[in-house]
Parts: structure tokens; sequence; C-alpha cells
């Protein structure tokens, strides 16, 4: 019995000792946990229209028409170009050895600093035809033609646009948007610049060629925002392989057996004729024409030979390209003719119905008829005429797992424009060199100039002959784009970055903290683990590398104004040497001569053959930039009309090193005209074990996003954009998310109901909205859980989910109301079983909150780091 | 043999109590586990430091013929692997260093044991923070990066890429932070041997490695190495971390006597990856392929317990031979480490 007695009351012991203690004692009310977030649009008052000089305007129309790859997608990781790779096939099938048939569907994504990405997916078909027609002494020479339609869908995405889909799409649409399970595996287990949305919907990108909007009805179905395009094209070329018969011999006397060799020399000629349609709103669709013819000469010289790395790892994958013979040019110098026409069509009207069906399939008579007799749902938005002489580089050298190249293009053109009110001529000249970068780890970094002088001019009706309006005061500027786009930034380069806009702008920028470019406490800690080292291991130890910060997006404008441009003239040949000898060497001059340094030009000639290996020694080119400024500079003060103004400008802009040019002609005129802005967009990637003093630099980087400065006088805008429509001139493809009003979470409440056990904690989440429109009954919420513990596989994503939810009307304000859901626990209406079990594993995660009043158009995400406990609760992270 | 199977604990434990008390003694004066000075002293070592560490793994593994398989083909082995490293440091710019192991071997049918004395060497200079640094005695001249995820029991094919141990220096120029120029030379295998009459060196070396500024840390190493047979060896490697994780790609190649641009040659290719589960816990994948020979595939998950002190490695391989006669296998393995101090 009292053996009995004690076995009872040892089990009661157990049973006692085991049960969890908030089950014997009554739950304390907990306190609600309280996020409120900035007024967004406060924040960013007067700074929308700069943002959307960040990326240029309407990159993508450019984009499209010259056939530009992708702006800034770079591949992060060997895991990455294996996965992007999958996506853009090729098919070519060969009909005989001349002919071959080419189907090409491709998808490219443009990130937007903005939130979102711009998708274009493309689909080309069309014949290819190349023959040698002959031989020139022992040269062959070959004939090739190529045409096609190719159709494209571009639309701004992002993953709560994405979840959101899911929710409306049948299964099995949904499902095989999601690779039939596999997209969500990836995006779990790759890391953060896997983009799902590369892969994403693969439906979409195989029916490309049937979703252009060939009648009112369809273009009714786009999605708002949206763009779909289709081109016809063709080309022909006769180009003459001038050193076959010698690189075929070295290739064999050197035993290079895989090398490519060809340096192909021709000339071409090209047209395309195009037809955009942009849904604009819910009945608006702009039609853009676009039309465009393309002579000239151009050399492609590939030298290279290119591997396939890891072909045998996957059965169905060709392996990774791996160029490792370094040297890929190309030249080309053209004359180009442009003729641009956009139309807006109001589809509640029967004639704009009728003149969209025919325009779309390439007849414009009814339209064109319809805005003579001025129907009421047909606008004519602009018509442009370009005519221009244009060249185009590109060089860049690869070596395994690095790629070094520059885009080059200067174009000068005479734009012919006009709409219901004005009819006007203009000179343009443009420049843009681009910079980039790109190696396996940390994918591309671009940094870039795009120039632009823009000149008012008037046409003589008698002989065509163009002049200046004498009434204009300012018939010209030049205005100055610099950009610097880094994914990966550290902080070496960001001091770099800040460096070169300083050199560049003569801004101070001292605003602008020091970022050290080590951490403190890193070298300290590094130092005392390895004092004591075995020197047999000392191979395998990374010194501390420079603070990995973030992702830095800089932009600096200038506009240079007819004055200052004037004041150019006064710059005498001395003080100019002494300008450039400063710039490019950083040398001050004893005594810059009046004669000819004629070594150091010839050296500037040696060393030139080095920059199609893009390689650029800048302190030797001082002599020759100096010799090619001072003659560009004698021609501007020489012109007199515009044409020979714009000639003589050209000659000064053509130049390898724009940032050097600038700097030199601010140093030598001053005068405070030049309106200058600087701009920075900085996101600081945060990690858990990162050192105090790493911490520091990151949130000091962090403080500078939307950081903004001006000098000089108000900048002024671009004759072209002040003319054109404002509607237009604004368009980007963040415009199309600002058009449509989105309702903004302004603050977010989490409060634990009846948390019993770890499994029944009841989290609910209150958040406040700020509607688009008052009484608003219902909004979308968009909820995304991202881990970001001990357990960092990059960005671990645990679950995502969008919910239509009712919304509780504010007393207070009209335009405010709140939702409630619950985020685990019975009650929650989250189906994935995963939002909840997360909450049962402690750790840190962030999770991600948007909102949108129709599931189209969603608000910008705001994150909100946590932490979950043993015990299920939820509470704030530390920033 | 018999004295490992009877003493083999009793050493290490003895080992680990004299540490304790003498680390009570004076803790200043010796470190252990491959050595890092303390939080107190990380600004103004006191000199002399003696620094020592011991580990002994006992390692079982079974081998499966994973198809075609004759039956009762499968293999299985006991091995274990000890090692002891002391390093006496005068002060950071003069130390002393002494490594040695014991391994075994014990298959079914046979066994085997070896007793190396791996390095015996005077540093003088820091190898990563003095400009000019040096080394003579015992030591490996400075080839290639040699990172393995997986246990030593693994390496079945000896290639005999990698420099061994013998008598000679090596030299070492650091012109800045991010690069490191390495220079060795050695001569004969044991101190009795004479030196070659010509003082041909046995093997020289030369390594080159700088770090870049890739995420969180990124090193190229480019080698280069000349033996006394007429072999000449090139090696690239890159490792890079990034979150916790840890990624190397390692490449060697012997080139033939008769030319680079012969198409018989001899070639490895490793690819390591490791990353972190909880503290110290973590999961790795090794890739290894040795051109025309084999390939290798390895999941490794590392466990640590009891102060850290204990280390369990569970490990799962597949590897093809080079041989049509002989079956592809699917190796088991466990290992587990002790370390005491």
């Amino acid at each position: 019995m009292r053996h009995q007695f004690r076995r009872w009351l040892t089990l009661l012991t157990i049973i006692g000792l085991s049960l969890p203690g908030n089950l014997l004692s009554q739950p304390a009310k907990e306190q609600p946990i309280q996020v409120r977030f900035a007024d967004e649009k406060a924040q960013s008052s007067g700074r929308s229209g700069r943002l959307v000089n960040f990326f240029g305007g309407g990159f993508l129309g450019n984009g499209l028409a010259s056939g530009l790859k992708s702006l800034n997608q770079s591949v992060d990781s060997l895991m990455e170009s294996i996965f992007y790779s999958l996506l853009d096939k090729e098919f070519l099938t060969e009909f005989s050895d001349e002919i071959r048939f080419g189907i090409k569907y491709e998808r490219d994504l443009h990130e937007t600093s903005l939130g979102g990405y711009i998708v274009v997916d493309s689909f080309r078909i069309g014949p290819e035809f190349g023959k040698v027609i002959g031989q020139l002494g022992e040269f062959p020479i070959r004939l090739g033609s190529t045409s096609g339609v190719d159709f494209a869908t571009i639309t701004h995405r992002n993953t709560a646009m994405r979840s959101a889909e899911s929710e409306q799409l049948p299964f099995w649409r949904s499902w095989a948007n999601e690779w039939f399970g596999v997209l969500p595996v990836l995006s779990r287990i790759l890391p953060p610049s896997f983009n799902p949305l590369q892969m994403y919907d693969p439906v979409a990108l195989a029916t490309t060629p049937l979703l252009f909007p060939f009648s009112h009805k369809k273009a009714l179905k786009m999605p708002i925002g949206s763009i779909r395009s289709i081109g016809i094209s063709g080309g022909l070329s006769i180009t003459a392989d001038l050193f076959e018969p010698e690189l075929e011999r070295f290739r064999k006397e050197m035993r290079l057996e895989d090398l490519q060799l060809s340096l192909p020399i021709g000339v071409f000629k090209s047209g395309s004729h195009r037809i955009n349609v942009l849904r604009k709103s819910e009945h608006i669709v702009w039609v853009g024409i676009t039309d465009l013819q393309e002579k000239g000469f151009q050399s492609d010289w590939d030298l290279r030979n290119r591997y396939h790395a890891f072909s045998k790892l996957i059965p169905v994958w060709q392996g990774m390209p791996v160029p490792v013979f370094p040297i890929d040019l190309f030249f080309s110098r053209l004359r180009l003719k442009r003729f641009d026409q956009v139309f807006s069509f109001d589809l509640r009207d029967k004639d704009a119905q009728q003149a969209y069906n025919a325009i779309v399939t390439g007849d414009l008579r009814p339209t064109l008829k319809a805005i003579d007799t001025e129907i009421i749902g047909i606008r004519r938005l602009f018509n442009r005429h370009e005519t221009a002489k244009a060249l185009r580089q590109k060089t860049s050298r690869s070596a395994f797992v690095y790629n070094d190249s520059r885009k080059q293009r200067l174009r000068r053109s005479l734009v012919y424009l006009e709409d219901d009110q004005r009819k006007e001529n203009f000179i343009e000249i443009s420049q843009e060199i681009q910079d980039s970068n790109w190696n396996v780890l940390v994918g591309g970094e671009y940094q870039g100039f795009n120039n632009k002088l823009e000149m008012r001019v008037k046409k003589n009706p008698e002989d065509d002959s163009l002049f200046f309006d004498p009434e204009d005061r300012k018939p010209y500027h030049l205005r100055v784009n610099f950009q610097i786009n880094d994914r990966y930034c550290n902080s070496r380069e960001f001091q770099d970055a800040i460096k070169t806009a300083r050199f560049v702008s003569l801004m101070p920028l001292d605003s602008l903290p020091a970022i050290p470019i080590y951490a403190e406490d890193e070298l300290r800690e590094f130092h005392r683990r390895n004092l004591l080292l075995d020197p047999m291991d000392s191979h395998q130890i990374t010194p501390v590398p420079p603070t990995l910060l973030g992702r830095l997006n800089l932009v600096l404008q200038m506009n240079f104004p007819y004055d200052y441009l004037q004041a150019l003239k006064a710059i005498t040949r001395a003080k100019l040497k002494q300008g450039i000898y400063e710039s490019f060497r950083g040398l001050k001059l004893q005594n810059p001569g009046e004669h000819l340094n004629l070594a150091s030009y010839l050296l500037g000639w040696l060393v030139e053959p080095l920059s199609l290996a893009n390689i650029r020694l800048k302190s030797l080119k001082a002599e020759r930039e100096f010799q090619r400024l001072w003659e560009g500079l004698q021609r501007y003060r020489m012109a007199k009309t515009p044409e020979t103004v714009g000639e003589a400008l050209e000659y000064v802009l053509d130049t390898d090193f724009p940032g050097e040019l600038f700097h030199t002609f601010l140093n030598l005129v001053d005068d405070q005209t030049v309106a200058k802005q600087f701009g920075m967009q900085a996101h600081s990637s945060v990690k858990t074990n990162d050192s105090v003093n790493t911490k520091t630099a990151k949130q000091d980087f962090a403080k500078l996003n939307q950081f903004w400065i001006e000098d000089g006088p108000a900048m002024p805008d671009s004759y072209l954009s002040a003319y054109l429509d404002s509607d237009l001139s604004s368009f980007t493809p963040q415009g199309m998310d600002q058009q449509t009003p989105t309702p903004t979470i302004t603050a977010v409440t989490f409060e634990h109901l009846g948390s019993t056990t770890p499994e029944k904690v009841n989290i609910e989440m209150t958040v406040d909205i700020q509607q688009t429109h008052p009484n608003q009954d219902a909004v979308y919420l968009y909820l995304r859980l991202e881990q970001s513990g001990v357990v960092d596989l990059g960005r671990f994503m645990v679950g995502e989910n969008s919910k239509q939810l009712p919304m509780i009307r504010s007393h207070d304000k009209d335009d405010h109301g709140q939702v409630r859901i619950y985020l685990t626990g019975p009650k929650s209406p989250l189906k994935a079983g995963l939002f909840s079990d997360s909450f049962r594993i402690e750790g840190r995660y962030n999770l991600f909150l948007s909102t949108s009043s129709t599931g189209g158009s969603w608000s910008s995400e705001r994150k909100i780091p946590i932490v979950v406990d043993q015990s299920g609760k939820l509470s704030l992270a530390e920033q | 043999m018999f004295f490992w199977r009877h003493y083999g604990l009793v050493i290490p434990l003895l080992c680990f109590a004299t540490h304790t008390a003498v680390a009570a003694i004076h803790s200043s004066f010796y470190h252990h586990s491959r050595c890092a000075l303390s939080e107190s002293e990380a600004n103004q070592p006191k000199w002399p430091k003696l620094c020592y560490s011991f580990q002994s793994e006992l390692t079982r593994s079974l081998q499966l013929p994973a198809a075609k398989a004759s039956a009762g083909s499968q293999e299985q082995s006991t091995s274990t692997y000890s090692e002891l490293y002391l390093g006496g440091y005068a002060s950071s710019l003069l130390s002393l260093h002494l490594t040695g192991s014991y391994q075994t071997e014990k298959f079914a049918q046979s066994s085997q044991q070896d007793a190396v004395l791996r390095h015996a060497y005077i540093h003088l200079g820091h190898p990563l923070f003095s400009e000019v640094s040096a080394a003579i005695g015992k030591l490996e001249t400075p080839f290639g990066l040699q990172l393995r995820a997986s246990s030593e029991r693994l390496k079945a094919y000896q290639l005999n890429l990698w420099p061994e141990p013998n008598w000679g220096y090596i030299l070492r120029y650091l012109p800045s932070q991010e690069l490191r120029v390495e220079f060795g030379q050695s001569y004969t295998e044991t101190l009795s041997e004479p030196m070659p009459n010509d003082a041909r060196p046995r093997s020289r070396s030369l390594r080159i490695s700088r770090s870049l500024t890739a995420l969180e840390g990124t090193m190229i190493l480019l080698s280069a190495r000349d033996q006394v047979n007429d072999q000449k060896l090139l090696s690239a490697a890159i490792t890079n971390q990034s979150n916790g994780r840890a990624s190397s790609l390692e490449w060697v190649r012997r080139l033939n006597p008769n030319g680079f641009g012969q198409s018989r040659f001899e070639q490895l290719f490793r690819f390591n990856y490791f990353s972190v589960i909880k503290e110290r816990n973590r999961w790795f994948l090794e890739y290894e392929i040795a051109r025309k020979d084999y390939w290798l595939l390895n999941y490794g998950i590392e466990y640590f317990f009891w102060l850290q002190r204990f280390r369990l490695v569970g490990e799962l391989a597949y590897r093809r031979d080079p041989h049509a006669d002989v079956d592809d296998k699917l190796i088991f393995q466990l290992s587990a480490r002790f370390r005491p101090f």
C-alpha cells in the first residue's frame, strides 16, 4: 500500500512538472505590439518626379527599338545561371545548308528600384539565309538575310501580384505557373538573388505570340499598365571575312582546334515596323507605331573559345558557357531614319474602336481620317521624325568567371516633332557610355553616362536649311546624366562611387558620412584569432574584406546651359592643357607651353590598340585628349549654323573619358550657372551575425536612401519633355504604378489572444490602412514570411498568401480603415500550413505586407522584422 | 595496435586533465584548439606562449557495390586518425611548430599503421601580419588550396598531387593585405638523408593568392610546382564566403612531360560547399573528379556536442571507379572525433 502510494505520488509529481507553466497559472493579458510607418507620400513629396530620372525616361521604349538586352539583370551565382538559362531557348531548324528557320522565346527581367520587375516575354519567328556568293581574291563574300515577326508582352510584376493571381486562376493554371511545384521549392532554397519571376508562368511565355490585341475587345482584356508589341523586321548584309585564311592557318599551327576565330567586315541594311499597344487605364489605350530603317557598315570581331563547364552535370543542360579567349569587339557606323507616331484611343467610342481595329493591322487611314474630322475618342499625341548618324561600339574582355565590357553610342539626329498645337525641329546629340563588370559571384555592376545635347532650331521652308531663332535666348543646352548601379556594393566601392561623383561634378558632397572601408571590430577579431595560427594553414585564411553594404543606385545630373557652353569658347590653349593634365594625371603643369608635346601624343597613339581589349590608360592619353578637345573647341568657335555647331559639339563629346571632360570644363569655367543634382538609393543588407561596427556601417549606409542634394539653379526641363504631352514624358515603368493609386499601410498591430500552448497561439494582426477613396468595403492583403535567423540559406521563404478582407472603417477619418486577420491558430484563414507551423519554430523572421484595392496594382512592401520565441510568442526584432 | 586499442582513450583523457590543471594555474601561457588569443589579451598579448591541440578520430566505414553487384563484395573497415600539434611562440615573430600524426586502418583481412612527423619547423615573422616571413624545417612547400570537406578516409585514390612533408624552407612576401606571394623549396625526406650532390631541390613551388572584395571574402590562389622527377604541376583555386556559407573550387593539373598540348594528362577538379546549420554544426557537399580516373560525390553532416569537444560526422558518398570491372560504390561512413582541448 505504501509502495502504491509512493508510486502514485511520483507519477503525479512527474505529471505536475511536465505541465507547462501557463496551464497552471492564468495567462497574463499580453500587451499589443504596434509598428507605425512613416507617411510614404509625405516622405517622397516633391521627389517623385525626380525619382523618374533615376532610370531615364521610358527605357523600355528605347530598349525594344534597339533590341537592348536586359538592363540590369545579373546572374548572381552559379546556381542562378543554371536556372536562368533554362528558360531562354532558341530552336533552330536547319532546312538546308543555306536556310535556317528560327523560333526564339526569351524572357528578360528589368529590375526597378522602386519594387517589382518589368517582365519582357518575347517570341520571334522567321527564316535566316546565309550563302557564300563569291570570292574576292581569296576572301569569301557572304550574303546574309534575316526576316521575321516578333511579339512581346511587357508587364510589371511583383511577388504580391503573383500570389494574388494564384488565388484567382484555376488550379491547373496556377499549378502550371509554378512549374508543378518546382518554383516554390527553388525560391526557398536558392540565394536571395534568385528571382522566381524569371521562371514564373511559362504558359504566358509560350502564348506570347497569341496575346497581341488585334481587336479592341482583346485590348480591353489586357491588364492595365501592360504593353504588347508586334514587329516585322528584315535585313540584308554582305560580309567578307578578310582574315579567314590567315586565321585558319594560325589556328592549325597553334593546335587551337576549338577556337572560334572570325573577323567579318561588311555592310548592312535593315528595317523594322513595330506596333506597340499600352493599356493605360480602364478605357484608354495608346498605340505607338515605329518605323526604323538603318544602313551602314559594321564589324563584329569575335575571338573566343567558348567551353561549356559542367556540361555533364544535368542531362538537359548544355552547361555554363565559359569564355576563355578574351576579346570581343563590335563596331558599327550607320545612318538611320526613324518615324514614330503615338495615338490615344478611348475605346468607349465606336469610331475609335473601328480605327483601333484597323491600326493594329497596319492600316492608319481610319485613324488619320478620324483625327482630321476631330472625333473625340481619338487623339494624336505626337509625330516624330528622326534622321541620324550613329556610331555604336562594344568592347569587352572576358576571363572565365569575369567580364568587363563597354558599350558606346554616339548619335546626331535631326528630329521633327509635331502635335496638335506645335511643330518644331530639334538637333539632338546623344552620347551613351555604359561600363559593366560582371563576375560569377556577385553578378553585374553598371556605371555609365547618358548625355544629351538638345538644340531648338528652325527650318527655312525655301531651302530646308536650318537656323537658330534670333529671339530664342537659350537655343541649346547639354544635359549630363551619370549613374552607378551596384547590387552588392561594399564600402570601398561606395567610397569610389562618391569620389567619382565628386570628381565629375565638383560638388563637395560633404554631408555624406565617411563609412570606413573595414569594420574595426572585425579587424581586431581577425587579429585575435589568427595571431597564434599554424602557419601551414595560413593560405586558407581570407583577410577581412571591405564591409558589404547592400544595393546602391547613384545618379548625378548636370545641365550645362547655353551661356555656359558659349563661355567654353573663351578657354585659352594653355588653360585647356593645364585643365586636361590636371584631370587626367593629377598634374599641375609648371609651364603648359604652347608647343606640342610630341612624345606624350605618340604614346597616346601607341596605347590606342589596348582600348580594343577595354583597357584605357588615362594618364597616357592626356596629350591626345587635349589635342582632340582643342580641335573641337576651335571648330565650335568657328561654327555659326546649327549643323556646324552640332558637328563641333559632337566632336567635343566623342570621348572615352566623359568624367574627365566635365571635370575639366567645371574647373575652367565655373560661373555657377550649371544646375547639379545628386541622389542615392541605398538598401542595406542587414544580417543577424553582423558585428557591431558592420551594423553601424550598414545603418549609416541605409540612412542615405532617398538622399538628395542640389546645387546651382533649378534643373530646367528637357526641351523634348516640356514639349511632349506631360503624361507621355513621365511614362516610365514605375509610372505605371504611380498612376494607379493604392491603399497605404500606416501601422500594424499584433496581439496574442488565448495563448494557452505554443500550438494554439492565436496572433491577431490589425493593419491600419489609408484608403484610396472613402467607403472602400474590402482590400486585398498580401503577406509573405521569410526566415532570417540561424538557418540562413539565403532567402528562405516560409510562406506567402493573399486574401481579400473586409474593411472596418474608421470613425474619425473617412479615408482610414482597418483589416484584421489571424496569422496563426485555428481561426486563421491562411491556408498555407507553413504559416502556422513556422510560428512553432523559434527564430527570426521578416514579415512583408502589401495592399491593393483591386488585386492588380499593389502598394510598396512593408517589412517587419520579428522574433518568435519558444512559446510561440511574437515580438519585434531589433533592427 | 595493442597499445592503441587498450590505451587509446586514456591518452586523450590524461591530456585533457593535464590541460585543465595547467590552464587553471597559468591561463595566459597556454592556449588550446589551434589557437586564438583570449579577449582580454587581444590587444597586448604576453609572450612567450605555448599553443597545442590534440585530436583523435575513429571512423567506421561501409562500402556497398551500387550496381551489377557480385554478392558479398561489401567491405567494412575501421580506421583511426590522431594528430598532435604544438606551437611555441617566443613572440609573434618567432615560433616553433611541430605536428605528428598516427593512423591505423583495419579491414576484414588486413590492417596497416602509419606514424608520421608531418611538420617540424621554425617560423620567422608572422605569416599574415608581417610583410616578409620565412619558415625552415620539415614542411610542405606551398601549393594549391588543399581544402577538403570530407574526412581523410574517403581519399581512396592517391594521385600524388600534393607536396609531401620534406626538409626545406618557405619564403613569404605580402606586398599588401590583399596579395600574398609564397615560394618554397624542399630537399630531403629525413634529416639523416644526405643532401643531393648538386643541391638540386626535390621540389620547389610558388603560390600567389589574391583576395577580392566580392561578397564577404573571396580569394583566388594560383600555384605551380616543379618536382625532381621532371614533374610539373599547376593549380588554381577560388574560395568564397557569404552569409555563413563557404565554397571552394580547386583545379590541379599535372603536365605531361611532352608538353601542355598533349591529350593525356592527369587532372583533379574539386568543389566543396559548407553551410552552417546552427552554431558550429554544418552540412557539406563535396564533388571531386579526377580525369579518366574516378569521381566522388559526398554529402555529410557535422554535429558537435559536449562543450563542442566531440564531433560526429555522418557521410554518404557515391564513388565511380575507373575500371570497368570494378563496381561503383555507395559508401556510408560515421566518424567520431574527440578533441579534448
